[in-house]
């Protein structure tokens, strides 16, 4: 090929049936234009399935199944309380989670990033061992610490807390105890690579003009990583709108989320049309807030400057 | 005793010993160097003495108050860090008060500091701009400005002119010299440039291997280094191996050379070293009898205008020679030639 710096020599006893192969099979497939390939692997399995989704979300629901058509009645379904109520609930739980996971990571996160590299590399793969879990693993262990029989409860009431022991779920609590921990290994790993990056200068700077450790983390450390701790923000934020298992497990039935509600409208009542409509609409706001993450993140301060 | 002191200071990380047991006196308003090659200790020192790091063992004392357990934010220090750390998300203004903030000094007594300090370090005028918006030398004065709003009792600068070219690191260095003066504050620098030490210092603490190989003015260590390394460090020596001959003079390829004076604990026929300044070798036509002269060719001539540099091989020997155009030698490559070692000049060291 032309771009190539050297020639590489002629392969020893290619005969005519290597030239064939070679020119015959090979050349066609360098003509390849294999930039497509990302375009192609989200047609297929991305953009098709969402055309699919997005037409039966018009389609016309039928007693059993649904038919064809084209009528919005299931948007219109948005406008009820039933829809309301518990988008409401989802976004209380996606931004209490999100903001409280927060809370505890990015201290946690800038402690480490400023431990010497061996600990640094142990409270890593201890992150990345929690994220190895799954969520129903993390949701059931939860229940069972909450519960009333196995759990903190008894626990409480053995130390004369509580004077009798009572099942901490399902609760608001339990649920969003549940999001919160879920969370928190997924905003360590956003916010590690801009902690790393803060230079161990800055904080000693403020610590020599006299600020306390403490100090120097909230005037310094906090205002560099503002980018960093929004955008990990909506990146969590949306993430925990999903969330299916954890409330499933945890949470009371006023507290369902919109995953399980379209799960319920699909699976427990057979309205695909509708589930699809809640999709199609969730699938929206996810898309307006990750880009509103990408473009955060681009301002990092760390980065810069 | 007024001043800093640090008495058998200790700093080991793990397995490696950083700082080794050492003793310091630094009098109130001395300006300070700790120069050394890069891994010695300098920088862990002043570290020590900020408080950033906490010694393994001894005492820092400041003005009599014992420092060493004192977190840094209550040394009431100012530090230049190498790579300035300014904080880019506060302006220059906001920067150079960030201490009086945390102090809960008022926003107009804030602005009057700023604009004094500014002022102080000339580059009055730029409270209001951004980091990103000055240049290389500017965030230097910008870091100095800083380190002194609070009037601290220790300046302390790590390396803080590496990052600049060299034309304007030396205008800096005469600088911050009359700035300390002015202020009469006790500062301390690092560094591993000798002529930047040498501009700036009363004294200079030259280190090496986590100790103190000696600590003096910087012309008196230039002029009586205390071993090879230092002869070598600080400036450039003809360091010439030789065997100490009884009174003042040692043996060197069977001649024997008039010196300055003998080490302590050195016997006759011991090994040593000699060590010659360029500066202080002078090169004659191989006709000119004398004492104190080795036979050599020269090999060689550096003419940069300010100076000339004469390299003569003297058997085994490479010998340097400089001088002021106006004093140059009329030798050229090639000639023989008698180099001249004074006897004054030849400070015997150890070997």
């Amino acid at each position: 090929m032309s771009d190539r710096a050297f020639r590489r020599p002629p392969a020893a006893g290619r005969g005519p049936v290597g030239r064939v192969l070679t020119d015959g099979l090979v050349a066609p497939l360098r003509r390849f234009p294999f930039g497509l390939y990302p375009t192609l692997m989200i047609g297929v399995f991305f953009m098709i399935p969402f055309a699919i989704m997005f037409a039966i979300s018009f389609a016309h629901r039928t007693e059993s199944t649904y038919e064809a058509g084209f009528e919005i009645t299931h948007y219109a379904r948005f406008f009820s309380p039933l829809f309301t109520t518990h988008l409401w609930v989802t976004v209380q739980f996606a931004a209490l989670a999100s903001a409280l996971s927060l809370v505890v990571a990015v201290p946690f996160t800038f402690f480490v990033s400023r431990l010497r590299r061996r600990p640094q590399v142990v409270a890593l793969v201890f992150i990345l061992c929690v994220l190895t879990l799954s969520e129903v693993i993390i949701a059931y262990s939860l229940s069972v610490v909450m519960s009333r029989s196995g759990g903190l409860p008894n626990v409480f009431e053995w130390l004369g807390f509580v004077d009798r022991a009572k099942s901490w779920y399902p609760s608001y609590f339990a649920n969003l105890f549940g999001l919160t921990f879920f969370n928190i290994p997924f905003a360590v790993l956003v916010l590690y690579p801009a902690c790393t990056r803060l230079d161990r200068e800055l904080t000693e700077a403020a610590q020599t003009m006299g600020a306390s450790p403490a100090k120097a983390f909230f005037t310094v450390v906090l205002p560099l990583l503002d980018r960093t701790i929004l955008a990990a923000f909506v990146l969590l934020f949306v993430f925990t709108m999903g969330a299916f298992v954890t409330p499933t497990w945890l949470a009371r039935p006023e507290d369902t989320m919109m995953a399980q509600l379209i799960a319920e409208q699909a699976l427990g009542r057979g309205n695909i049309p509708f589930a699809a409509a809640l999709s199609v609409f969730f699938m929206a706001v996810t898309l307006v807030l990750s880009l509103l993450a990408v473009r955060l993140r681009r301002g990092d301060r760390t980065s810069g400057a | 005793m007024s001043g800093l002191e640090l008495r058998d200071i200790s700093k080991r990380f793990g397995p490696v010993t950083a700082v080794a047991d050492i003793n310091l006196h630094i009098p109130e308003g001395r300006f300070v160097s700790f120069l050394g090659p890069s891994g010695c200790g300098k920088t862990t020192l002043l570290r020590l003495i900020a408080g950033l790091e906490t010694a393994t063992a001894g005492h820092i004392v400041l003005d009599g108050e014992d420092l060493t357990d004192r977190p840094t934010h209550r040394r009431n220090i100012g530090m230049v860090f190498q790579s300035l750390a300014l904080f880019p998300h506060l302006s220059v203004g906001e920067n150079i008060t960030y201490s009086q903030k945390i102090r809960g000094a008022g926003r107009a007594e804030r602005r009057k500091r700023a604009d004094e300090l500014l002022e102080l370090v000339r580059l009055p005028g730029v409270a209001d701009r951004n980091i990103a918006q000055l240049s290389g030398g500017q965030r230097q004065r910008v870091a100095i400005a800083r380190a002194l709003a609070l009037e601290p009792k220790l300046f302390l600068l790590d390396e803080p002119l590496s990052a600049l070219d060299a034309k304007l690191r030396e205008e800096m260095q005469v600088e911050l010299r009359m700035l300390q003066e002015r202020l009469g504050i006790t500062t301390i620098i690092v560094t591993h440039d000798q002529r930047e030490a040498m501009t700036m210092s009363d004294e200079v603490v030259v280190m090496s291997t986590a100790r103190v190989q000696q600590m003096g003015a910087p012309l008196e260590i230039y002029r009586n280094p205390a071993s090879a390394f230092v002869a070598e460090f600080i400036g450039t020596s003809n360091l010439i191996e030789a065997r100490q001959a009884d009174g003042d003079s040692v043996r060197i390829g069977g001649q024997t050379f008039r010196t300055g004076g003998k080490p302590d604990g050195v016997a006759a026929g011991g090994d040593v070293v000699v060590s010659v300044r360029p500066e202080d070798v002078h090169v004659f036509p191989a006709s000119g009898e004398g004492p104190n002269r080795l036979d050599g060719t020269v090999t060689f001539v550096r003419d940069v205008g300010a100076s000339v540099e004469t390299f003569v091989a003297c058997g085994d020997l490479q010998i340097v020679a400089m001088a002021t155009p106006k004093d140059r030698p009329d030798v050229h490559k090639g000639d023989d030639v008698k180099v001249e070692l004074p006897a004054e000049c030849c400070v015997v060291l150890k070997a």
